[in-house]
């Protein structure tokens, strides 16, 4: 059982943190010279942003090894207009930079529902990275590779997510006892248990080997 | 306002990415990017999760190019050498974030614990739900409290 105490022990763990020395501030010349640098790598990076402007509205990267999202989008995969309010609403002007202002919002890839209909999504950002949008909310990653083969999401205690293909379930310890969740199509569901009293998430492949997970 | 978040932000960017420089650089670009959105400030309740969600950002794309760079690197057979502190114990406990924390999670962890940030603001700083937000912080609390003690 988790409660206050645990906050003030991990308080107490981190409080040595504390003793980590300011920084300096940066002088001008070295910002100068940084601005030059981060000019020609902007320009570097203009170019092969243009020659890969499209590959990323496809979601190409971000959906590697998802091959439920592997597919050309049809009118299915396009986002509920109230999720898409919802995305906007979260991205006022002065938040630039949470999560849902960088999402690619075209790259959308229908890929599960939730036992309340709620849909899932697989939707690219502007960085190549893998997003995940749910009825409630969304979360992004890195996009799944086979060190890190699943990413995680739960809501209250309702646990769900995308694994890497060749995936073909998901387990975890829930009250001594050992839970496996099937994978299907690169989703997984799974209902009574929350993400933190599931602790460690092991993913298993069809070739047998398994994957076990930080939090 | 550089003046009275400074210090505090730069410990927060040294405690995610582990490189005083890197930090440095991040705690600029931190500045640079509240500076040219000052005309939107106005609509800002929390100036300081502000400052810190922008940090965040800053740092998590750090350790993200920087991952992609190490896994270049392991490729090409090389290694990266990280600044790290003389203090033991920090080191320690730098390890043990970086290796039983996931970056997302352990911003999360140190705005939570070490500065002091509501779920309501992480939530606003993330684009998580308060709920999500707090699930995590659960979980990340379990995980370092099972690893201090553990022999």
């Amino acid at each position: 059982m988790i409660g206050y105490s645990d906050d003030a022990k991990v308080m107490d763990l981190l409080a040595p943190l504390r003793r980590l020395e300011p920084l300096t501030f940066v002088g001008s010349q070295r910002a100068e010279r940084r601005q030059r640098r981060l000019v020609f790598v902007a320009a570097v990076l203009l170019v092969g942003l243009v020659l890969t402007g499209v590959a990323i509205a496809d979601g190409v990267g971000a959906f590697d090894g998802i091959g439920a999202a592997q597919h050309p989008q049809t009118a299915a995969d396009v986002l509920d207009p109230q999720i898409v309010a919802r995305l906007q609403q979260s991205c006022p002007d002065n938040q630039f930079w949470t999560p849902p202002c960088h999402l690619v919002l075209d790259s959308a890839r229908l890929i599960g529902q939730v036992p309340s209909g709620g849909k899932l999504y697989a939707v690219a950002d502007t960085r190549g990275d893998l997003c995940i949008v749910d009825p409630t909310g969304m979360i992004c990653g890195t996009g799944l590779t086979r060190s890190r083969p699943i990413e995680d999401e739960s809501v209250g205690e309702l646990m769900f997510g995308v694994a890497l293909d060749g995936v073909t379930a998901i387990s975890f310890e829930h009250a001594g006892e050992e839970v496996t969740v099937p994978v299907k199509d690169n989703v997984w569901i799974y209902e009574g248990v929350s993400l933190p009293e599931a602790g460690a998430l092991t993913a298993h492949f069809d070739d047998g080997t398994t994957v076990t997970l930080s939090p | 306002m550089f003046r009275a978040h400074a210090p505090e932000l730069g410990r927060y960017l040294v405690a995610m990415v582990r490189d005083r420089s890197l930090a440095e650089d991040l705690l600029q670009d931190t500045f640079h990017d509240a500076l040219r959105a000052w005309d939107r400030l106005d609509g800002v309740g929390n100036e300081r999760a502000w400052l810190y969600g922008i940090a965040r950002h800053r740092a998590l794309g750090a350790l993200r190019r920087g991952r992609r760079f190490q896994r270049a690197l392991v490729r090409l057979g090389g290694s990266r050498e990280i600044a790290q502190e003389a203090d033991a114990e920090l080191v320690a406990l730098l390890d043990l974030l970086e290796r039983e924390l996931s970056p997302e999670l352990r911003a999360l962890v140190l705005l939570r614990y070490v500065h002091g940030f509501q779920a309501a603001e992480l939530a606003e700083m993330t684009g998580l739900s308060p709920d999500a937000v707090r699930q995590r912080l659960a979980r990340g609390r379990a995980r370092l409290i099972a690893k201090e003690n553990s022999p």
